[in-house]
């Protein structure tokens, strides 16, 4: 059984509707790609799952669960993470971060966890004490990857870990992500860079609040209209 | 994601983080280096300086600027209602002591509850943010005014012609209630500073979504920290009651009492133990200073330092030591 399962998912921000309809399951360890132009309702998707918006129909579940109704922290404490585009608190120091995303954590587990956490992170590990709006684009986005692992998530969900980075930290970021899916976290990733596909086992296709289409990576990638919106024309 | 790879030296926990999962050592040090210097100074000094007035609304505004500092510099909702929960408490405090009888003790206590009733009353203001909480606020404090000085209710508040507590009048013990009430305020904000509860209420202040999904419970901390701070303004409403033992509702719900403390906040810089101690030092005592050297000027000389102060110090006193990399607590 999946992990995650949304079912018949709808949202609105008051009069404008968003989502339609939507259906999605990402299964344990697994890690799946979520695709879709700006606009497509890519991030509400991902808020409605952490319930930071209201829905109007549909139901999501974690791990057999359902979590209708429950606040973001809620869900949270169940295993899943979430690291929106933005990601960190600028006004607290990396340390403060890390022990804000671990607070879904039991106090004596914090410090083990965080020098678990910094050990994948040598960037961060030199800079803790350095408050989050002194951080680099690249530095701040990994510390975002790391304040969403401190709860030890079974699932992450990412709004764009690639938007605002250089191809070197792009690089830099799909590779921790790599690491994390093979030590088993689930993933489930809205982004535009197609370099993220080969980290993915399956896509959907979010179009106008729908999901216009779905399945593995490699399907994907042979069906022409996709790959040709989707894809990017240099893989053609 | 159990198989991390095992921690390497350099990434041991810090000091820092080590005592806050731990909790005692820098609560400890703050406890000793701030909260009981300040108590002491506070009991000593009417013995060496004649002005016992000054002292005490010196420790009533730092209590309110530190209950201030909880809600708005921790939490960032700015209540610029806040002198309803004094109010309320004050009065209060006084008519458990003058119709209950209660011993002065269980009267400040009831002060505090009234004040923390008033809160709960008032906990739907949450959901507003910016600006419209701050108003909201502001008109449930001159709501309580209106109530309380509201000639209807003369058989009970006496209503505009103000409490006399004269015959349980005790200058000495009032003014170490006030001592003590300052003790708990600071111990209050010193577990704030060391505490996970404390990060959480400043991670909501930034981003309440973010702190949500970082597992915060965020309705939940905002109330406790609303209630924190109301507590607080209600104790020193009933302390300052007893202690000036004749007042009217415009006395203890004076707007300028918020104004005042936001001010000493954002002087000292919000979010700190040390920030709105020495704001309120530094500022209520220069305004004292200006107003025996130099009345006829005193409300221009004091709004023009604010002003200047402001400018050049926006995130106040405490980014002096900050921009030098010093950790301030």
């Amino acid at each position: 059984m999946a992990l995650l399962t949304v079912h018949g998912l709808s949202a609105a921000y008051g009069p404008l509707q968003v989502l339609w309809a939507v259906d999605l399951e990402v299964g344990a360890g697994e890690s799946v790609a979520l695709l879709g132009a700006n606009g497509a309702g890519k991030t509400t998707l991902l808020r409605a799952i952490l319930g930071l918006v209201p829905t109007l129909a549909g139901e999501v579940s974690f791990d057999g669960e359902a979590l209708g109704g429950l606040p973001p922290d809620a869900r949270v404490r169940r295993g899943l993470a979430y690291m929106s585009e933005t990601g960190v608190f600028p006004d607290l120091t990396v340390d403060e971060n890390l022990e804000i995303g671990a607070f879904a954590l039991p106090r004596a587990q914090v410090a083990a966890r965080m020098a678990e956490v910094l050990a994948l992170f040598p960037d961060l590990a030199g800079r803790r004490r350095a408050l989050g709006r002194s951080l680099s684009g690249g530095q701040r986005k990994m510390l975002g990857v790391a304040k969403a692992l401190m709860g030890r998530p079974r699932l992450m969900v990412m709004d764009e870990p690639s938007a605002g980075l250089s191809p070197r930290m792009v690089g830099a970021v799909f590779e921790i992500l790599a690491r994390l899916r093979e030590q088993g976290l689930g993933l489930l990733v809205a982004e535009q860079n197609v370099r993220f596909l080969d980290l993915a086992d399956r896509a959907y296709i979010l179009e106008g609040g729908r999901v216009r289409g779905q399945g593995k990576v490699a399907d994907l990638r042979r069906d022409d209209a996709v790959r040709r919106a989707y894809f990017g024309l240099e893989e053609a | 994601m159990s198989d991390i790879p095992p921690a390497t030296p350099e990434a041991a926990p810090s000091p820092a983080a080590a005592r806050r999962a731990g909790g005692a050592p820098a609560a400890v040090r703050h406890g000793l280096t701030i909260l009981l210097p300040a108590v002491a100074v506070f009991a000593v000094a009417p013995r060496i300086y004649p002005n016992g007035a000054l002292l005490f609304a010196m420790m009533t505004f730092l209590v309110l600027a530190q209950g201030i500092n909880v809600i708005f510099g921790f939490t960032g909702y700015l209540p610029f209602g806040y002198v309803g929960f004094f109010g309320t408490g004050a009065y209060a405090a006084s008519l458990a002591l003058l119709r209950l009888h209660l011993a002065w003790p269980l009267a400040m206590l009831a002060g505090a509850v009234a004040a923390a009733l008033l809160a709960l009353l008032l906990m739907p203001l949450l959901r507003l943010s910016g600006a419209y909480f701050a108003i909201a606020s502001l008109a449930a404090a001159e709501a309580m005014y209106q109530l309380v000085s509201n000639p209807a209710l003369v058989p009970i508040t006496n209503g505009p012609y103000g409490l006399s507590l004269q015959a349980v009048y005790d200058g000495p013990v009032s003014y170490g209630a006030m001592v003590g009430v300052l003790a708990l305020t600071l111990a209050i904000l010193i577990y704030l500073r060391t505490s996970r509860f404390g990060l959480a209420l400043q991670a909501i202040r930034d981003d309440p979504a973010s702190a949500a999904t970082a597992g915060v419970d965020v309705v939940r901390s905002r109330a406790l920290a609303w209630l924190l701070s109301a507590l607080m303004a209600g104790l020193a409403g009933g302390v300052y009651a007893w202690h000036v033992s004749v007042f009217y509702p415009d006395t203890v719900f004076d707007l300028s009492f918020t104004v005042f403390a936001i001010v000493f906040v954002l002087f000292g810089g919000p979010a700190t133990i040390l920030g709105p101690l020495f704001g309120t030092l530094a500022l209520y005592g220069l305004y004292d200073a200006i107003g025996i050297s130099t009345p006829q000027y005193f409300q221009f000389i004091y709004g023009l330092l604010i002003v200047v102060l402001v400018l050049f110090l926006p995130e106040g006193l405490v980014s002096l030591l900050r921009r030098r990399g010093i950790r301030v607590p």
